[in-house]
C-alpha cells in the first residue's frame, strides 16, 4: 500500500464520518455529502500541502530548479564556458598527470607479496658499482637471505619468425625479447596462464639457442596479436633470432616483465641465449638483479649479509686487489619494478608537473569561484524580489546550490575527456627510445573522483556566499537599491583575493616557464661539435652470425659499399656507437707518451667507425688525415683523436704519429696488442648529453676492430621516409643479421636528450598562459562589476568635469592595488620554489633576474589590458543616464 | 451579522492538536477536528482537511505515533496518540503560549 493509497483511504474515511454526522442531525444522504466536503475544505490542496510536508514535492522543485538553471546558463553561454572549462583543465589536467605518474612511479608489479622484492645492485661510496654474471652465479649459489634471485638482460629486439602451416613464415622485425634467468617466473610468483614456465633445465648450457633450439614464453599481448589466443600454440616452434625455440607457456594478462614502461613480447632463458663473452666476463655487465626477501627477513639484514658475501667473493676473484671494503649491495625497493632510465628520466620533470597542475586546479577553482560570486552579485536584485514575494530561504539556497551542481558537474565530465586525451598526450610526450614506451595507464578513477568532488565543493561553497549573505537580510533594502545592490564587504573581498591569488600563481608558473624556455634556448646554441642537420642516423640491431674479427670486418665494408652507391647520398659511415643514445665504450689504454699517476688508469672512451664517419656527421679535422678506406683489416692500426685526448694525454706536442695501444690485462676480450698511430685530431663533440663537458675521446677503423654495428649515418638533402626503404633493401641484400630500428634525422636523435626537459617546459609554459588567462578572465569579470556597481558614482564625476583619464585611473587604481598584490604574494613565492627546477636549467640560474623581470612584466601587461577594457567602458558612462537611475 | 469566525493562528494548530491527543488519548482525524470544533463552540473556522499535514509533520517530529484500526462504526481509520517526547514539547508550547499571551496582553493594555 502506497503511502498515497493510505491517504486516500483516511480522507475517505474521514469524509465517511463527516457524512454520517450530518446526515444524524438529519441531511438527506446527498447533502450530508456534499456539506462534509464543505467542512473539509479542499480535498486536492489538502493532498498538495500533505504531499509537500511528506517531501514529495522535493522532486518536482529539484527539477524546476534543474530547468530553470539549464536556461540561466544558456542565456550566459560565456560565463557558462569558462567556468566549465576552468574545472574541467584542473580536473583534466590533475587526472591525467596523475594517471601517468601512478603507471611510471606508483603502481607494483602485478606479481605475489610484490613488497618482497628488492632491486639488487652494488655501490661504492654510492656509486654505481657492477655485479658481473660470474659474480651474480656465485652470489645466487652462496646467499641465504633471499627466496630467489634473479637475472634479466632486459629486452632485446629480436627478428621473430613463425612458420605457418603452407610451410612458408611470417616474418616480424623489433620484437622485443626478455632474456631472463631460469627462476624468473618462480621467483616473481607469476603463475602461467596457459602451459608451463621455464625450469633450472632451460637454462644451461651457454649459446646454445642457435644450434640445439630452445624454449619460448610468450606475453599474453603477442598470444593475442599473433595466435588469436590459440591454445595449441604450445609446443609449435617459433624462431627468435635464428634460434628455434618451443613455445611453453603464455604468461597471465596483464604482466609484462619488471621493467616499467617495456613490455617484452616473449621470454627465453638467458643462458642459451648469451655467449660465453658475456656469460663468463668479470670485467662487464649485462644484466640488472632482482631478489624476493625470504619471509621473515628484512631488508637492513639481507643487505648487511649480501655486502659481506660480495666482499669475500670480491677478494677471492682477485680482480680487484685493494679497498673491496669500499664495495656495497644495495637492497632498494623492488614491488614497483626496477629502476630504469625512463623513471629515473622523468620522475622528477613528473612530479614537477604535477605540482604544476595542482596550482592550475587552484586557479580554475578560484576562478570559478569568482565567477559565482560575480554572478550572485549580478542577480541580488532577483534574488530580493523572488523573497519578496514569498519564495523562502531554503527555495533559493536550493536554487543556487542547483546551478552551482550543474555548473561543477558539466565541468567534471568535461574534465574527465580531458584527462583521458591528456594522458596519452603525455605518454607521447615522454615516449623517446627506439620502442615505444609502454604504460597501462589505468585511468585515475580514485584521483579523478577526488579532484571532482573538491572542485564541485569548492563550486558550491562559493557559490552559496552570495546566495546566504542576501537572504541573511531583509528583501526591503536590497528592492529599494535595486539594481545596484552590490555584494557586501566579505564576498567583494573574497573576490578580490582570489583575483589576488590568481595573478600571484600564473606569476609563479610563468617565471617557471620562461626559465625553462632560456635554458632550452641557451642548450639549442651550444655547439655540439658536429653539423647535425641533413643527416640521418640508422639505429641498428646487428646479431652476427659469424662473429670472427675477418668476417665482422667484411660485413662492415660490404654495408658500406652497398649504402654509397644508393642515389641521394653525400656520404655514409656506419659505426660502433649511436650518437646521443646513452651508450658509452671506453678502452683501456697505455700511452707512450704519457705516464699515469700512481693510482690512475688511462680509460678513454672511443667509437669504432667506418671511413667518411667523421666527413658524414661533419666533425672537423682540426690535423693530419681522417680515417680512409686504406685503413683495412689487415692495415697498421691507425686512430683519430680529439682536442681534449691530444690536450690531455700529449701536453701540448703534436701528437700526429705518436703511438697508443690497448691495454690488454685490463681488457674484457683480447683485442690486438699492436700499436696504434695516431693520424689526425677531430675537433671536440658532444657524444651522449648536452650538459657533459666533451671529454678525450679517439676513434678507430671499425674494419681495425670489429665489432656489431650500432648505426650508419647517412648524409643527404632526402627525407627519413625517401630513403629508409632503399637502405633497408641494400642491407638486406648484404645480410639478413641487421635490423633497423628506427631512423630518425640526426637533430632528433639529439634532440631526444632533452625529452625531460622539454616536457617540462612545453608543460609549464602551456599551464602557465592558460593561468594567465584564467587570471586575466577573473580580473576582468570583477572590474566589469566594479565598474557597474559604480555606474552613478562615475555619472556624478563625470557631471562634475572628470575627464576620460580620471575615469580610467579611478577604475586602474583598483585593479593596480590587485595585481601589486598579486606579484607582491607571486614573486617570493616563484624564488622559493623554482630551486626546483634547477636541475633542469641551463647557463641561468633559478633566479635569473631578466626572466623574473619578463614574466612579471608580461603578466603586468596582460592583467592591465584586461582591466583596461571595463575602465574604457566606464568612460562612455552618460552622467543624464547615470543619475537619472539615481 | 454574525461575529466572524476567526481562522487558527498560525502556529498554533500543532499546539492544539498535541492538547487534543493528550487529553482523549489516541484518536483519528476526525475526532481530533470534532474536538477541536466542540472545543472552541463554533467560534473557530477549520477546515478540518488542514489537520492532516499538521499531523504527518507532528509524527516527522516524533511528537506523535499512529497506526492503523477501526474506527466505532467499523470503518478502517488510522489513529493517532501523543508520544512521550510530544508530551514534553506540549508543556513547553503551552508555557510559551502563556507567556506569549501574558506578554500581548500587557503590551495591549498598556496602549489602552
Amino acid at each position: 500500500m502506497t503511502p498515497e493509497d493510505d491517504l486516500k483511504d483516511e480522507i475517505q474515511a474521514h469524509l465517511d464520518l463527516l457524512a454520517e454526522e450530518h446526515e444524524r442531525r438529519g441531511l438527506s444522504s446527498a447533502e450530508a455529502r456534499l456539506a462534509a466536503r464543505r467542512d473539509f475544505g479542499g480535498v486536492e490542496q489538502m493532498k498538495e500541502a500533505y504531499r509537500d510536508q511528506r517531501g514529495f514535492r522535493w522532486i518536482d522543485s529539484l527539477a524546476r530548479d534543474v530547468r530553470y538553471t539549464i536556461r540561466l546558463l544558456r542565456k550566459a553561454p560565456v560565463f557558462t564556458a569558462v567556468a566549465v572549462f576552468s574545472l574541467a583543465l584542473g580536473i583534466g589536467a590533475n587526472t591525467a598527470v596523475f594517471t601517468l605518474l601512478d603507471a611510471l612511479l606508483l603502481r607494483t608489479l602485478p606479481v605475489r607479496d610484490s613488497h618482497e622484492l628488492v632491486e639488487v645492485t652494488a655501490q661504492k661510496h654510492g656509486e654505481f658499482a657492477m655485479i658481473s654474471f660470474p659474480m651474480y652465479r656465485d652470489l645466487r649459489d652462496l646467499q641465504d637471505v633471499f627466496g630467489g634471485f634473479v637475472a634479466t638482460a632486459g629486452e632485446t629486439p629480436y627478428r621473430v619468425t613463425i612458420p605457418d602451416s603452407a610451410g612458408s613464415a611470417t616474418e616480424l622485425d623489433n620484437i622485443p625479447v626478455g632474456l631472463v634467468s631460469g627462476n624468473y617466473f618462480e621467483v616473481l610468483g607469476v603463475p602461467p596462464a596457459l602451459g608451463r614456465f621455464f625450469t633450472a633445465d632451460d637454462d644451461r648450457n651457454p649459446h646454445s639457442s642457435e644450434a640445439l633450439g630452445s624454449v619460448v614464453v610468450l606475453s599474453d599481448v603477442f598470444w593475442e596479436r599473433q595466435f588469436g589466443r590459440d591454445p595449441r600454440i604450445l609446443e609449435r616452434t617459433i624462431s627468435i633470432g635464428r634460434s628455434p625455440c618451443r613455445v611453453i607457456g603464455i604468461a597471465p594478462r596483464g604482466f609484462s616483465g619488471e621493467v616499467v614502461g617495456s613490455s617484452p613480447a616473449a621470454w627465453v632463458p638467458i643462458v642459451p641465449f648469451s655467449s660465453d663473452d658475456n656469460l663468463e666476463n668479470r670485467r662487464g655487465v649485462f644484466t640488472a638483479y632482482m631478489a624476493r626477501l625470504k619471509p621473515g627477513v628484512d631488508r637492513v639484514r639481507a643487505q648487511a649479509a649480501m655486502t659481506v658475501l660480495f666482499q669475500q667473493l670480491l677478494r677471492a676473484e682477485g680482480r680487484i686487489r685493494d679497498h673491496t671494503e669500499d664495495f656495497t649491495i644495495a637492497l632498494a625497493d623492488g614491488a614497483t619494478g626496477l629502476d630504469v632510465p625512463l623513471r629515473r628520466t622523468f620522475a622528477r620533470p613528473i612530479r614537477i608537473v604535477m605540482a604544476i597542475v595542482a596550482v592550475v586546479l587552484l586557479i580554475a577553482c578560484a576562478n570559478v569561484a569568482n565567477l559565482l560570486l560575480a554572478r550572485g552579485a549580478a542577480r541580488q536584485a532577483e534574488f530580493g524580489v523572488r523573497l519578496a514575494i514569498g519564495c523562502s530561504r531554503r527555495q533559493l539556497v536550493a536554487q543556487v546550490l542547483t546551478e552551482s551542481v550543474i555548473l561543477s558537474a558539466l565541468g567534471a565530465f568535461a574534465g574527465a575527456a580531458v584527462a583521458y586525451g591528456g594522458s596519452g598526450a603525455l605518454l607521447g610526450l615522454i615516449s623517446t627510445g627506439p620502442a615505444p614506451v609502454a604504460l597501462d595507464l589505468q585511468f585515475g578513477v580514485r584521483v579523478f573522483a577526488f579532484l571532482a568532488v573538491v572542485a564541485i565543493g569548492s563550486a558550491v561553497a562559493f557559490g552559496l556566499l552570495p546566495a546566504l549573505q542576501m537572504t541573511r537580510v531583509d528583501p526591503g533594502p536590497v528592492l529599494k537599491k535595486s539594481l545596484r545592490a552590490g555584494l557586501g564587504g566579505p564576498a567583494q573581498r573574497a573576490s578580490r583575493s582570489f583575483v589576488s591569488l590568481q595573478i600571484a600563481l600564473s606569476l609563479l608558473l610563468l617565471i617557471g616557464a620562461g626559465l625553462l624556455l632560456r635554458s632550452l634556448q641557451n642548450l639549442h646554441r651550444l655547439d655540439l661539435g658536429f653539423r647535425a642537420d641533413s643527416v640521418l642516423v640508422f639505429d641498428l640491431a646487428h646479431t652476427p652470425q659469424q662473429r670472427d674479427p675477418a668476417s665482422l670486418s667484411g660485413v662492415g665494408s660490404q654495408v658500406l659499399r652497398r649504402i654509397r652507391q644508393l642515389p641521394n647520398v653525400e656520404s655514409a659511415s656506419v659505426s660502433g656507437l649511436l650518437l646521443f643514445s646513452r651508450s658509452d665504450i671506453g678502452a683501456p689504454l697505455r700511452i707512450a707518451d704519457y705516464t699515469p699517476r700512481a693510482d690512475e688508469r688511462v680509460t678513454v672512451r672511443y667509437n669504432a667507425v667506418s671511413p667518411g664517419y667523421l666527413e658524414t656527421i661533419g666533425m672537423p679535422l682540426i690535423d693530419g688525415r681522417s680515417i680512409e678506406d686504406r685503413d683495412a683489416f689487415d692495415a697498421p692500426m691507425v686512430a683519430v683523436i680529439n682536442e681534449s685526448m691530444a690536450r690531455r694525454y700529449f701536453y701540448g706536442t703534436r701528437p700526429i704519429g705518436r703511438t697508443m695501444a690497448i691495454d690488454v690485462t685490463r681488457a674484457d676480450s683480447a683485442p690486438p696488442a699492436k700499436a696504434i698511430e695516431i693520424i689526425g685530431i677531430v675537433r671536440d663533440a658532444r657524444y651522449n648529453s648536452f650538459r657533459q663537458d666533451t671529454r678525450p675521446m679517439f676513434y678507430v677503423p671499425i674494419a681495425q676492430l670489429p665489432r656489431s654495428l650500432r648505426s650508419l649515418e647517412v648524409r643527404t638533402s632526402q627525407p627519413a621516409s625517401a630513403i629508409a626503404a632503399q637502405v633497408r633493401q641494400a642491407l638486406a641484400e648484404v645480410t639478413k643479421d641487421i635490423m633497423i630500428r628506427r631512423v630518425l634525422p640526426l637533430t632528433e636523435q639529439v634532440d631526444q636528450s632533452l625529452a625531460a626537459e622539454r616536457l617540462t617546459m612545453r608543460l609549464c609554459t602551456f599551464f602557465g598562459c592558460l593561468a594567465l588567462v584564467l587570471a586575466c578572465v577573473g580580473l576582468y569579470g570583477v572590474m566589469s562589476y566594479a565598474v557597474a556597481q559604480r555606474t552613478a558614482e562615475i555619472g556624478v564625476r563625470m557631471a562634475l568635469g572628470a575627464n576620460a583619464t580620471a575615469v580610467v585611473w579611478l577604475v586602474f587604481r583598483e585593479t593596480t592595488h590587485m595585481i601589486l598584490m598579486g606579484v607582491a604574494i607571486g614573486l617570493p613565492l616563484a624564488l622559493a620554489s623554482t630551486r626546483l627546477l634547477s636541475g633542469f636549467l641551463y647557463g641561468l640560474t633559478a633566479t635569473d633576474p631578466a626572466t623574473i623581470a619578463i614574466a612579471t612584466a608580461c603578466l603586468v601587461a596582460a592583467a592591465a589590458l584586461s582591466a583596461y577594457i571595463p575602465a574604457r567602458r566606464a568612460t562612455r558612462v552618460d552622467p543624464l543616464v547615470a543619475l537619472r537611475a539615481e | 451579522m454574525s461575529p466572524a469566525l476567526s481562522e487558527v493562528p498560525y502556529g498554533t494548530l500543532d499546539l492544539v492538536i498535541l492538547k487534543t491527543l493528550n487529553s482523549l488519548g489516541a484518536q483519528h482525524g476526525y475526532g481530533i477536528a470534532r474536538r477541536i470544533e466542540q472545543v472552541a463552540r463554533g467560534l473557530l473556522a477549520l477546515n478540518q482537511g488542514t489537520i492532516y499535514p499538521a499531523l504527518l509533520r507532528l509524527e516527522q517530529k516524533g511528537w506523535i505515533g499512529s497506526e492503523w484500526g477501526t474506527s466505532e462504526n467499523n470503518r478502517r481509520a488510522k489513529f493517532y496518540a501523543i508520544t512521550r517526547a510530544g508530551r514534553k514539547q506540549l508543556a513547553a508550547k503551552e508555557e510559551s503560549w502563556a507567556r506569549t499571551v501574558a506578554m500581548v496582553n500587557l503590551l495591549l493594555e498598556d496602549h489602552q
